[in-house]
């Protein structure tokens, strides 16, 4: 696995934010809300959720729109959107540095800095990326060079509680087999993320209560 | 209004799960059951390649047209493949005019996606002389009439149209850096067959897709968040989806023999 490395609260006008590296690729993440909403997006049940994806290089192109609402759509489970009706949710991640694993990285920045920013959610989510070399061996967080190199890449969003699958994403042929020995090895490193999740957030609680 | 529209309307939950209960859609469909799916091929005489599928009533129409392009430089002896999902105002009320919106996005990337992992087309066959020349593939397709699963719509006229691909004979001079194009000659594509195959629940919460190859292997799975699901259930949309691949897989097989026998 690649490491992991992140910082909460890394922007001071922000309700929550994360930045957030796996391996060579940052992301940064900001959240603002539960708040003001425009006026049709407003929603009379529940809280309306944005994420917009900005890359670090040129303007958000078909692919980035596309990760945005894969986003969008994991995250709108997860958190309890009904508890705050007629709000809104903004989530904005800024791509800060590209190594090939942009979703996984943004999955990851979003759920800290939604845990920074104190939104209440069903439980905590973490993506892993794994790649099938030609050789059939299972790469967890590869390289961009090493996906080039591969047969299929596949996503997974993983839930805290039950690691059950919340979004998948997959380009390249797998076949079934193979598929569910992919998902066992995400599974079992999403367990480590859990883990660095953890020490991320006892870290911040742990200096706050040394100023206080 | 009557009282069902009105439950309808201001519960819509209730409403749906009422039907679900009793393992029925409000229109009398069963949950496992598929819409009718109806593929007609060339349907645009201007286009290079055309098909219009009907899955229920979603009516979606692709149409292929070739150009000539100079490959990348970092492929050079590939050509290109652009798939484009354009939804008309048209087709549903929630759709308005203007720039492409996030369900077109999606599909078009989903599209791209599938063609390129999938391998259905090798990008070396369009290309014609290496640096130079190439074809580029554009595939318009668009959705006029839109009532769920445009997934599993839009990639079987994708593949149903790149089938029905004729492309004129492209000769290339080298010495006088001339290009001709022969009208009369046209040559198909090498297609190796694919299945587009798509589990998808429209009115629910999530959905899921699933698209297989002929020989079973799974090619791209795409689940955008939605509810939670048990990966052992994965498995049973994976045989649901090798069920469906056989029916979109001899139908599209049937509609071009017909069609071959008819020119």
């Amino acid at each position: 696995m690649s490491k992991h490395a992140c910082e909460l609260n890394f922007l001071s006008r922000s309700d929550g934010s994360a930045l957030y590296s796996i391996g060579n690729t940052v992301a940064l993440a900001s959240v603002n809300g539960p708040g003001e909403v425009k006026k049709f997006n407003r929603l009379y049940n529940r809280a309306y959720l944005e994420v917009s994806y900005s890359p670090s290089t040129g303007q958000s192109m078909i692919g980035e729109r596309a990760l945005e609402s894969v986003i969008t759509r994991t995250v709108e489970q997860v958190i309890l959107v009904h508890l705050h009706p007629r709000t809104a949710v903004n989530v904005t991640i800024q791509e800060m540095q590209s190594d090939g694993l942009e979703l996984s990285t943004s999955v990851n920045a979003a759920c800290l800095s939604l845990l920074d920013a104190g939104v209440q959610m069903k439980s905590t989510f973490a993506a892993v990326t794994c790649c099938l070399t030609p050789s059939s061996t299972i790469l967890i967080e590869p390289t961009a060079a090493e996906m080039k190199e591969s047969v299929a890449v596949a996503t997974f969003v993983l839930d805290g509680q039950a690691l059950n699958v919340l979004s998948a994403h997959q380009e390249g042929c797998l076949n079934a087999e193979n598929f569910n020995a992919c998902l066992k090895a995400c599974q079992t490193a999403a367990k480590d993320v859990f883990n660095f999740y953890r020490q991320a957030l006892e870290k911040k609680y742990h200096t706050c209560n040394e100023i206080s | 209004m009557t009282s069902l529209e009105t439950w309808k309307t201001f519960e819509p939950e209730s409403y749906y799960k009422s039907f679900l209960e009793k393992n029925k859609r409000p229109d009398g469909r069963g949950l496992m059951k598929v819409r009718p799916i109806t593929i007609k091929i060339g349907t645009v005489t201007t286009a290079e390649g055309s098909s219009t599928v009907r899955v229920g009533h979603t009516t979606v129409m692709c149409g292929i047209k070739a150009e000539i392009a100079t490959p990348a430089l970092r492929n050079p002896d590939e050509g290109f493949i652009v798939p484009n999902v354009e939804l008309y105002p048209c087709s549903s009320p929630k759709i308005k005019m203007g720039p492409p919106g996030e369900k077109a996005m999606g599909t078009s990337q989903f599209l791209k996606n599938v063609l390129h992992s999938s391998g259905v087309l090798d990008l070396k066959d369009l290309c014609i002389v290496p640096n130079k020349l190439a074809w580029c593939l554009y595939c318009d397709v668009a959705c006029i009439n839109y009532d769920g699963n445009l997934y599993d719509a839009a990639l079987t006229a994708i593949m149903a149209a790149l089938q029905n691909v004729r492309l004129p004979v492209v000769s290339y001079d080298a010495e006088n850096d001339k290009t001709s194009v022969a009208s009369e000659r046209t040559l198909p594509l090498m297609i190796k067959l694919m299945d587009p195959t798509a589990e998808d629940e429209s009115q629910g919460s999530g959905e899921v897709v699933v698209v297989l190859l002929e020989n079973g292997s799974l090619c791209t799975t795409h689940k955008p968040g939605g509810q939670l699901i048990l990966p052992n259930i994965l498995d049973d949309f994976v045989k649901l989806a090798k069920k469906r691949v056989k029916v979109v897989n001899n139908l599209i097989d049937r509609v071009l023999t017909e069609r071959m026998d008819t020119s």
